[in-house]
């Protein structure tokens, strides 16, 4: 069974990778002969290394609250935890 | 090439003690980034709440895994805290600069002092879920914390403790996880509005929380083998130099 620490583990997994792409292709772009490849890898990876590290804790929120982890209907508490979820998705969207 | 070698040593460095403690880092890392990096205050403190994006993963990942994380009661805490973040990143610019570097000061001196200070010891594994009037109280003083948080960069997690611990009756160990689960989305929201100002530099940021990244899993694996007493009035050292380095700077020093 999916529990909240398996989603904060493969979050933390792609943030990891991601960054370390991002800042590989940063600083090691050129010399090892990326050209303006290296630019767009690396703004892609560090963009998604900043979203893996902030939209993880969103998404545990909204499968927690939703009851989905745990296979059970939700409550007032699921319910607020959704609405949480969704507040900060907006927060990121609109940013 | 020195700046990316130092930013990634500061992540390790701070990820390890933040690993090993449960802290978020951002006392730590606004102050280095303003004052030893020369980053102005607001990218620094956007720059933090990024990099405490990634120590909270990581502490909250494993206490969720220990299973002492009261997750309902976060729930209920967070949906203040996390309009107070949202709230303090949006008016950060508005605050005179002189004003955040002293509260930030002075709330670094308390955590400083906080370390020094004997862990409390539970007495009670289950207790009574708080009334009403106090999760409403405990809810408002979050929502206090969520815009000192998101106004001055740090995870809020000091300041969170007390409450879950004093106030509202939670043991202390679960009141420590439940902050750490409580710090990611307090700094998610943050972290989104300095994001979407444009005051957030993702290269430099993102070096930092790589190097969390590791240092957060190197701190938790050293638990077992470092006195966290040790690591903790380190940490207090540190800390009280970097509120002294604020006041000095605030001051003009």
């Amino acid at each position: 069974m999916i529990e909240l620490k398996h989603i904060y583990s493969v979050g933390r997994a792609i943030a990891a990778v991601s960054l370390l792409v991002g800042v590989m292709a940063q600083y090691l772009g050129g010399p090892i002969g990326l050209g303006a490849s290296a630019k767009t890898i690396s703004g892609a990876g560090l963009t998604v290394g900043l979203l893996a590290l902030g939209l993880t804790p969103i998404f545990g929120l909204a499968a927690e609250g939703t009851g989905w982890l745990r296979s059970r209907s939700t409550d007032a508490v699921g319910w607020l935890a959704v609405s949480l979820a969704i507040a900060l998705s907006l927060l990121w969207w609109l940013g | 090439m020195l700046d990316p070698l130092w930013l990634v040593l500061l992540g390790v460095g701070t990820g390890f003690l933040g690993g090993a403690l449960g802290l978020g880092g951002g006392f730590i890392l606004v102050p280095v980034f303003h004052i030893v990096f020369k980053w102005s205050l607001i990218e620094s403190v956007a720059a933090s709440q990024f990099c405490i994006l990634a120590t909270s993963l990581s502490s909250a990942q494993r206490y969720l895994t220990g299973g002492n994380v009261n997750v309902r009661l976060g729930v209920v805490l967070e949906s203040t805290t996390i309009a107070g973040a949202a709230l303090g990143a949006t008016i950060a610019h508005a605050v005179p600069e002189l004003a955040i570097l002293v509260i930030f000061a002075a709330i670094t001196t308390v955590a400083g002092i906080r370390m020094w200070t004997p862990s409390l010891v539970d007495t009670e594994d289950n207790p009574a879920p708080p009334s009403r009037n106090r999760l409403a109280i405990g809810a408002g003083a979050s929502g206090i914390v969520g815009v000192a948080a998101g106004l001055l960069g740090i995870g809020g997690g000091v300041l969170k403790v007390p409450i879950l611990h004093f106030f509202l009756g939670e043991p202390m160990r679960r009141a420590t996880a439940t902050s750490a689960y409580m710090i990611g989305l307090t700094a998610a929201a943050s972290a989104a509005v300095y994001y979407g100002r444009g005051d957030l530099d993702l290269t430099k940021g993102g070096i930092v929380a790589l190097g969390i990244l590791l240092g957060s899993h190197l701190g938790a694996a050293s638990q077992a083998h470092i006195p966290v007493k040790v690591m903790k009035r380190v940490f207090s050292i540190i800390l009280l130099v970097l509120a002294i380095r604020m006041v000095g700077k605030a001051l003009g020093w």
